[in-house]
């Protein structure tokens, strides 16, 4: 192997917003876990696995944000995946007697079989039932580096208004993570990349060491970066900030002419829950009757109009080691190009959306695990490397403020504030104001006011979450973001309400511990938000 | 803010108040997502139902004509498929909520019996599941503070939401008498603090929200809120109380204006390269993050064929880079 002219690392987000829905099973938002676990998690980690098995020598920086960590770490939504599971290994078992008469589609309809038992295998024997443990494990390996996220995924340049809350955002997403990864995280994802300079004190307080920022965060900061994104800089404040490459993410991310759009790719939108009988699919659909996705899905992009040809996985698997060898040659050409103007090995950053790998590219993962391969195997001037690997390696930095920006259309602010979703903001900055009020009223706290406290900090903060906002804008499943926001608005004015007058329901207090249970085992108090 | 304070406010708002702003009111639609919920809609229907009306979304106008922008490869275009397709949107049962003031006693027992059923059980098994209480929440329409917030939405749009509390509005009616909000209009001041100008908008007595244009993006704003006497010819009188009012406000020396509240500060992002801001040759700075010792480079020029090449998606452009000090890139 040559000796490496550049580095490139990819940063995987992986981020759901808090649903846990333990008053009814009838929540199909539920199901947004299920089938990440099923088409993306669980695929990466079955491929970080073959790697290591391998002796391949990657590097992957993953965000596990700590609404998902705490998903994936709850007793009744690991019963309820399993049931999930059960549900479709039941489906693709009918499929197996259904499909006769059609060799191929029965070989798909064995091959949902085989991978959803191997789902349910992997879940309850090899990890227990608890899936953080995975990526735990190759963190400790030293191929993952895993960093955190804003509690909530709030999106600081809209909370900052009041800058505790933002404050409250972070420092709670660096405890979680040490809760459940036994060390402080070294970086942080920003929720939504939103970068503000006025985050650095808080982001230094918890110890943050870099950031990742959409591209215009670097190349418009100021002073201009010499190297653009190819370089990381650091701010007055000491964050250091990565932003993401515009040719890498392209090739990846782009709807005309990205990788995940190739014809021999299963196409998402054909599902069997939509394509099969009514009556014979009512038992895996929606509980009121709507036909919804099963993961059953038995047809190829094809082509850009509606006829589809049936999914073939091996020349699915073909194309993904197609793309990987051109992606990887893309890099070698880049990284030669940079640095005849560079003074500094480049870095290329590549950070996506964990779920764009597998759930809605579903060979992602698979393109993946030949890409590594190659870039270890191959003859190439590259090595992949994390963020943190490259401050150690590289600690002398440009200082420059960068640009506050999103990575949300247009990369200011307007997806989680425009005309949809204006009316929001008014009760989240309330909100805030009163949760800092109560910590500054109330800081020693304890029993029952104290519950009370960190239970209202735990509505407020899953009222922030910035998905319901982006869900609100987007126009689908709109009803359920709203009633979220007015849920979590409305049990945190109630409970300030009872804390205030010293009247609070113990009862009811007791009820909202189990329903918003995100965050049950840490204290939310003046830490954060005093 | 009491939750019970904001309910009787919000039905304030909505009947006794001739100056407040005409809400639209509409009946909330309270979600369930599942049919079997609507079952507990019926036993629970005395927990408490905090009221509030939607605002109208036609007040809010534009001032100026918006930026158009041209970046389109971004994560939302991904995300929305994700909300469009994977998660089938069910058949929302939609529960019409009356507006009625609620007493704490019917929370309290509405939830005591509820609770009491869980304690029956410690298990997520069916009759668990039941037992939990099912609250609809509307939003507040006010939460009665005088306030002025500001937003920034992109470099070139700002938000504004605002609110005059009942009791500054009684203040305000008390010195100039009961047609105090009839005789007067509101209007924003928008100020950039980092290019010393101001502009106004009129706005109207029915918003309580506006977006505001602006013209330049990498600056600090921030927002007043005042009013305006309709009639130019004041009675010396207020004209005096209008001066007394605002004589610490710099903003505010003209006495036919009366100013209310001032804003948080807010910077509208940059939104360009910024390397022609800055001439050459000049000294940067680097610092060693381990040991933060700074140290410092001097280069010659801008990097405009770095940037001309590697970044000529943003509309890097070397000429306007070098030439152009105000150029966009």
């Amino acid at each position: 192997m040559n000796k490496e002219k550049g580095y490139v690392s990819f940063i995987l987000h992986a981020h759901l917003p808090f649903v846990h829905h333990p008053e009814s099973e009838n929540y199909i938002e539920e199901q947004w876990l299920f089938e990440a676990i099923s088409e993306t998690y669980i695929p990466l980690l079955l491929n970080f696995k073959k790697l290591e098995e391998e002796n391949v020598d990657f590097r992957i920086t993953m965000s596990l944000t700590p609404p998902l960590l705490y998903m994936l770490d709850n007793k009744l939504l690991q019963k309820r995946y399993i049931k999930y599971l059960k549900q479709r290994i039941e489906l693709a078992e009918k499929e197996l007697k259904r499909t006769t008469y059609d060799e191929r589609l029965n070989n798909l309809a064995k091959y949902y079989f085989d991978r959803y038992s191997n789902d349910l295998h992997v879940f309850k024997d090899v990890y227990n039932c608890n899936i953080i443990t995975g990526f735990k494990y190759f963190q400790d390996k030293g191929f993952l580096e895993i960093i955190t996220c804003g509690a909530t995924h709030g999106f600081f340049p809209i909370l900052y208004v009041n800058e505790k809350t933002v404050k409250a955002q972070i420092g709670i997403g660096v405890k979680t993570y040490e809760k459940y990864f036994g060390r402080k995280p070294r970086g942080i994802w920003l929720p939504e990349c939103g970068y503000i300079p006025e985050a650095d004190k808080y982001l230094k307080e918890f110890g943050i060491e870099y950031i990742i920022t959409e591209t215009h965060g670097i190349l418009y900061a100021d002073p201009t970066p010499r190297f653009g994104t190819f370089t990381p800089i650091v701010s007055p404040n000491g964050v250091v900030a990565f932003g993401r490459d515009i040719e890498s993410s392209r090739q990846v991310w782009s709807s005309i002419n990205g990788y995940p759009g190739d014809y021999n790719y299963r196409e998402f939108y054909r599902d069997l829950g939509y394509d099969a009988d009514y009556e014979y699919i009512k038992p895996y659909i929606a509980h009121n009757g709507a036909r919804i996705n099963t993961g059953i899905k038995y047809y190829r992009i094809t082509s850009n109009d509606y006829h589809k040809d049936y999914y073939n996985v091996q020349w699915a698997k073909d194309t993904a080691e197609r793309q990987a060898g051109h992606f990887l040659d893309s890099r070698v050409a880049q990284i030669n190009d940079l640095s005849k103007f560079m003074d500094v090995p480049p870095i290329v950053v590549c950070p996506y959306d964990a779920e764009l790998y597998g759930h809605w590219w579903y060979e992602g993962p698979y393109w993946l695990y030949i890409l590594f391969k190659k870039i270890y195997y191959d003859k190439c001037n590259f090595k992949l490397i994390t963020p943190g690997e490259y401050i150690d390696k590289y600690p002398n930095i440009q200082v420059c403020t960068p640009c506050r920006s999103s990575w949300g259309a247009n990369g200011y602010n307007e997806v989680w504030l425009n005309e949809s979703n204006d009316y929001v903001h008014r009760h989240l900055h309330k909100a805030g104001d009163l949760m800092v009020e109560l910590i500054n009223k109330y800081p020693d706290a304890t029993g029952i006011q104290k519950r009370a406290l960190n239970q209202a900090a735990r509505e407020l903060l899953l009222a922030q979450s910035s998905d319901w906002l982006f869900i609100i804008t987007n126009g689908t499943m709109v009803d359920y973001a709203k009633n979220r926001i007015k849920n979590h608005i409305g049990r945190f004015m109630k409970l300030y309400n009872q804390i205030t007058t010293d009247t609070i329901d113990l009862e009811y207090l007791k009820s909202l511990e189990k329903l918003d249970c995100i965050f049950h085992d840490l204290d939310l108090g003046k830490e954060y938000f005093g | 803010m009491k939750e019970k304070d904001l309910i009787i406010q919000s039905t304030k708002s909505l009947t006794a108040k001739k100056d407040e702003p005409k809400e639209l009111t509409k009946k909330s639609k309270n979600t369930a997502l599942v049919k079997s919920a609507t079952k507990k809609e019926v036993i629970n229907k005395e927990v408490e139902e905090p009221k509030a009306s939607k605002r109208s979304s036609s007040s809010k106008k534009e001032t100026k004509a918006t930026k158009t922008t041209t970046k389109t490869e971004k994560k939302s275009s991904t995300k929305s498929k994700t909300s469009s397709n994977s998660k089938a949107e069910t058949n929302s049962t939609k529960k019409t909520s009356t507006a009625t003031k609620k007493t704490r006693t019917s929370t309290k027992k509405t939830t005591s019996r509820a609770t009491t059923k869980r304690s029956a059980s410690t298990t997520n098994n069916k009759s668990d599941i039941n037992s939990y209480a099912i609250e609809y929440f509307d939003l507040p329409y006010r939460y009665n503070e005088t306030i002025v917030k500001l937003l920034v939405q992109t470099p070139k749009r700002l938000f504004v939401y605002w609110d005059i509390s009942d009791k500054d509005r009684e203040q305000f009616i008390n010195l100039f008498g009961d047609d105090f909000f009839n005789k007067t209009v509101p209007f924003l001041r928008i100020i950039n603090e980092s290019m010393n100008y101001s502009f106004d908008i009129e706005i109207n007595d029915f918003a309580n929200s506006w977006y505001i244009n602006i013209n330049d993006e990498n600056c600090k704003y921030h927002v007043e809120l005042y009013r305006k006497f309709r009639e130019s010819n004041i009675d010396n009188n207020v004209k005096n109380l209008i001066q007394d009012l605002n004589k610490h406000n710099n903003n505010f020396n003209n006495n036919n204006h009366i100013f209310i509240s001032s804003s948080n500060k807010m910077d509208a992002p940059n939104d360009k390269v910024l390397a022609s801001k800055y001439t050459y040759p000049r000294s940067i700075e680097y610092r060693n993050i381990k040991t933060n010792i700074s140290s410092f480079k001097v280069i010659e020029k801008q990097n405009a064929e770095f940037y001309s090449t590697f970044f000529k998606d943003e509309n890097i452009n070397a000429e306007t880079l070098t030439n152009l000090p105000s150029s966009r890139f």
